[in-house]
């Protein structure tokens, strides 16, 4: 078992508008203005923060890490990760960002013009500590939008580890747009 | 204006790509940062510009074309929206880009 509970479940993702402001409103005070609540969107049958083979798009997986949301030492044969503070996988800070990456991903889930469902995950950030060596960073694109950035080298094996962990403690609202 | 990166030039390249085939000469401009967006129909038009190249480069992906040398545009067109949200949500347009994906 990889993924959280599922807490929630809508069938257009404004379904949950309110579910996801009262999170990012009640954070947000506790941290005084700071991050308190990180989203994500994913696509089943992935869990919150690990790939299967066959729905990683065109990405190469290594240990269900795509290549591309992480840096890789490529003479290490993929067994390396390396730190990069503008790489990793992509979480939202507001409604409106996750709005369009839930929109995106779930537009052509199954391929073209053939939608599917995408679900919502959440980080708490005051109440869980993330593993040595992982941070969220801001993309100096949008101020919306975090990366679960590597900030020190690990081998893939930990970065696997850490990501089940963060998975495991994430809750979900599951997206029934499609059927349950 | 649209800003790229050392590190988000090859998502220049994708986005201009797919601009020269699905938007104005006025958008084009705008995706090449040659311009700013200056009102509420200009950041509607950069917003359905970027719903159609998601489309486009599905399509393309599925079909094993290459852009701008890449097979993977899935990967730049994620790091687009990135860019066009991070934009107009910077220079107040957030609204306009809200209104157009309801509508996806």
């Amino acid at each position: 078992m990889e993924d959280g509970k599922y807490v929630e479940q809508f069938k257009t993702v404004d379904d949950i508008r309110d579910v996801i402001n009262t999170l990012i409103e009640e954070y947000r005070n506790a941290k005084k203005g700071k991050v308190g609540v990180l989203f994500r969107v994913k696509v089943p049958p992935n869990s919150s923060t690990l790939y299967k083979e066959g729905h990683q798009g065109n990405f190469r997986l290594v240990q269900g890490v795509r290549v591309g949301d992480y840096t890789f030492d490529k003479n290490s044969n993929f067994e390396w990760v390396l730190e990069d503070r503008e790489a990793g996988l992509s979480f939202s800070k507001t409604f409106s960002h996750l709005k369009g990456k839930q929109k995106m991903l779930s537009k052509h889930a199954m391929g073209y013009q053939k939608p599917g469902p995408a679900d919502v995950a959440w980080w708490i950030l005051e109440s869980n500590e993330l593993p040595d060596g992982m941070e969220f960073v801001r993309d100096p694109d949008d101020r919306s939008h975090y990366f679960l950035a590597v900030t020190r080298r690990m081998h893939i094996s930990k970065l696997v580890e850490n990501l089940k962990f963060i998975s495991f403690r994430m809750n979900l609202a599951k997206d029934i747009s499609f059927g349950v | 204006m649209l800003k790229y990166r050392e590190r988000t030039v090859k998502a220049k390249e994708i986005a201009i790509h797919y601009a020269k085939q699905l938007a104005d000469e006025n958008t084009q401009a705008i995706v090449a940062g040659e311009r700013d967006v200056k009102n509420n129909d200009e950041a509607i038009a950069l917003s359905i510009f970027f719903w159609a190249m998601l489309d486009q480069s599905v399509l393309d992906a599925e079909n094993g074309v290459e852009v701008e040398g890449e097979n993977n545009i899935q990967f730049w067109v994620e790091k687009l929206m990135n860019i066009f949200h991070g934009h107009l949500e910077e220079i107040g347009y957030v609204k306009e880009w809200d209104n157009v994906c309801d509508k996806q």
